[in-house]
């Protein structure tokens, strides 16, 4: 579905390369500064980068920024804090269905209220979003996400201000929603607990990809971040 | 369009087109206690093309001030930082100096000094490829030098000082119909183009990241939005001279009436510029009448204190 061959930005990538597959759910895990979110940039041609990015075997720099919006729904790591309402912020998610001018159809609006209940805000949709919670916010720009009907979300450290317990409840959300998912994260726990596939970056180099279980057996995330892995109930954790 | 912007028409368009009525029958002279001959002539040739410069100026003006606003960001964007108003003013003094036999080609050197100046912030902005912040930047940098410009030449002749400080505090007395039809054109094909852009304009307020790959063409979308509100303000320029405030105070009043949305604020926004630049017409001519005060000193008097309240509310809000 999204193949990257020798992606490459100066200082910052090197030669990464990668497939992911449709309806999948890969984590992009590394330490602070090893090319995550430049690589996020390059999959959304917001970064020029030499190697190519494909989806669906189309290279996105050749495609419009509409259609572009059609196949890769992003969620970027600082999110905004618009004085619009949650309804508001799910049609925006709409705008490359839409052509210049057009009103949202049945179809759109469809889409609107379908988003914003599958991520249970659709009792939040006349808040405004300054007065939600980081969680709640979090969920806010995920039904945008979701209402702009996206083949593959890309989500950067979505749960970057959210508790234990509601990055654990969002992890759980994504996990059920039949898209193909590519999240970065920091939490090596949830990476591995909620993901089918890993992609672990270091230095800009693509250090591993494969499937959960490979990384897991290979200790590979041991070795690149200094931690130690325990099993505690059937499930993975990673400490210092 | 949605339900919101039709209740905004529906109730100030009638309330423009009476303020208009209301500064066409108003004024010095009593229309219906002078000779109807007189009347008619007052009423056609000097009130009537007023009013219209003062409802256009406005919608030119409010237009403008909200572009600028959305596209940077800055609620404190206006006009004139992106060098309308020195652009303009340079021009027309260096016409002044050096061709003081074309005063009427002053409204057309106007148009050309406010757009030209504006294009160019937009190409330095552009090529430094970090467009929201350094629009502003730019302008501030520019209008200095165009600003240092005319100190300088009106220093130099006196007569050029007396004539550009006419053109400077802006104004729409003696202004006639055919002179506005041009500016009426290009500032209603800016406020056409906002209205089409409306919902991608509304959109910026996600930030560049978002709002490009929710399939926004975010450079290309901001880059016309300034050729827009520079055309709309450099159009008011040419009849009105530098008239200030309006495209800073009228989008934050209309922001508390209709919202955020950009369609409902460049509507909003359009009808009380209009409304509030033919009052603020009216007040000057009946206040102290027969002597006028011009627009753009009134404007000035209501846009200060505004501001003040403008920055108080940012720094209560900040703590």
């Amino acid at each position: 579905m999204l193949k990257c061959n020798n992606v490459t930005v100066k200082n910052i990538l090197n030669d990464v390369s990668f497939e992911i597959c449709e309806k999948s759910f890969t984590a992009i895990i590394g330490k602070n500064g090893s090319g995550k979110t430049t690589l996020a940039k390059c999959i959304m041609a917001q970064t020029k980068h030499e190697g190519g990015i494909t989806v669906c075997g189309t290279d996105i720099r050749t495609i419009s920024p509409r259609e572009r919006a059609k196949k890769i729904a992003y969620l970027p790591q600082h999110l905004p804090s618009p004085n619009i309402t949650v309804y508001e912020l799910a049609v925006m998610g709409r705008n490359a269905h839409l052509s210049l001018g057009q009103k949202l159809g049945k179809c759109d609006t469809l889409a609107i209220d379908s988003a914003l209940e599958k991520v249970c805000m659709s009792e939040f949709k006349d808040r405004f979003i300054p007065s939600l919670s980081g969680g709640e916010k979090q969920r806010a720009f995920l039904a945008m996400l979701l209402a702009a009907d996206a083949e593959i979300l890309l989500l950067d450290e979505p749960c970057a201000y959210m508790d234990m317990a509601a990055e654990a409840e969002f992890m759980q959300l994504l996990s059920m929603l039949d898209k193909t998912l590519i999240v970065i994260t920091h939490n090596l726990s949830l990476a591995v607990k909620f993901a089918d596939h890993l992609l672990l970056l270091d230095k800009g180099d693509r250090t591993f990809f494969g499937s959960k279980n490979e990384c897991l057996d290979c200790g590979i995330i041991e070795r690149a971040f200094g931690v130690k892995k325990k099993e505690c109930n059937g499930e993975i954790l990673f400490y210092v | 369009m949605n339900k919101n912007a039709i209740r905004i028409v529906s109730f100030l368009l009638p309330l423009t087109a009476l303020v208009a009525v209301i500064g066409m029958l108003m004024g010095s002279t009593n229309l219906f206690i002078i000779p109807r001959e007189t009347a008619r002539i007052i009423f056609f040739n000097l009130r009537l093309p007023r009013v219209l410069a003062a409802a256009l100026a406005g919608v030119g003006l409010s237009v403008s001030g909200v572009l600028l606003q959305s596209v940077t960001g800055n609620a404190l964007a206006a006009p004139n930082i992106i060098g309308v108003n020195s652009g303009a003013g340079f021009c027309c003094i260096v016409m002044l100096s050096f061709f003081p036999g074309a005063v009427v080609f002053l409204p057309l050197g106007a148009f050309i000094g406010a757009f030209l100046t504006t294009l160019l912030i937009v190409a330095i902005s552009g090529k430094i490829n970090a467009f929201r912040g350094t629009v502003i930047l730019a302008g501030i940098a520019i209008t200095a030098v165009l600003n240092a410009g005319i100190s300088l030449l009106s220093l130099l002749d006196n007569d050029v000082l007396g004539a550009y400080n006419a053109f400077s505090v802006g104004g729409v007395a003696g202004v006639e119909t055919k002179e506005l039809l041009i500016p009426a054109l290009i500032i209603i094909a800016s406020l056409a183009i906002s209205l089409i852009l409306s919902r991608r304009i509304h959109m910026l307020c996600l930030g560049d990241a978002l709002a490009a790959s929710l399939g926004v063409r975010v450079r290309a979308l901001r880059t016309v939005c300034l050729i827009c509100a520079s055309a709309a303000a450099a159009a008011v320029v040419s009849f009105a001279g530098l008239l200030g405030f309006v495209g800073l105070v009228v989008p934050h009043i209309s922001r508390k009436i209709a919202g955020e949305s950009t369609l409902s604020l460049l509507l909003t926004s359009s009808f009380i510029g209009a409304i509030l630049v033919i009052l603020a017409d009216l007040f000057g001519r009946v206040i102290l009448a027969p002597t006028e005060i011009p627009v753009g000193v009134i404007m000035a008097l209501i846009g200060a204190p505004f501001f003040f309240m403008l920055l108080l509310q940012r720094r209560n809000g900040d703590a």
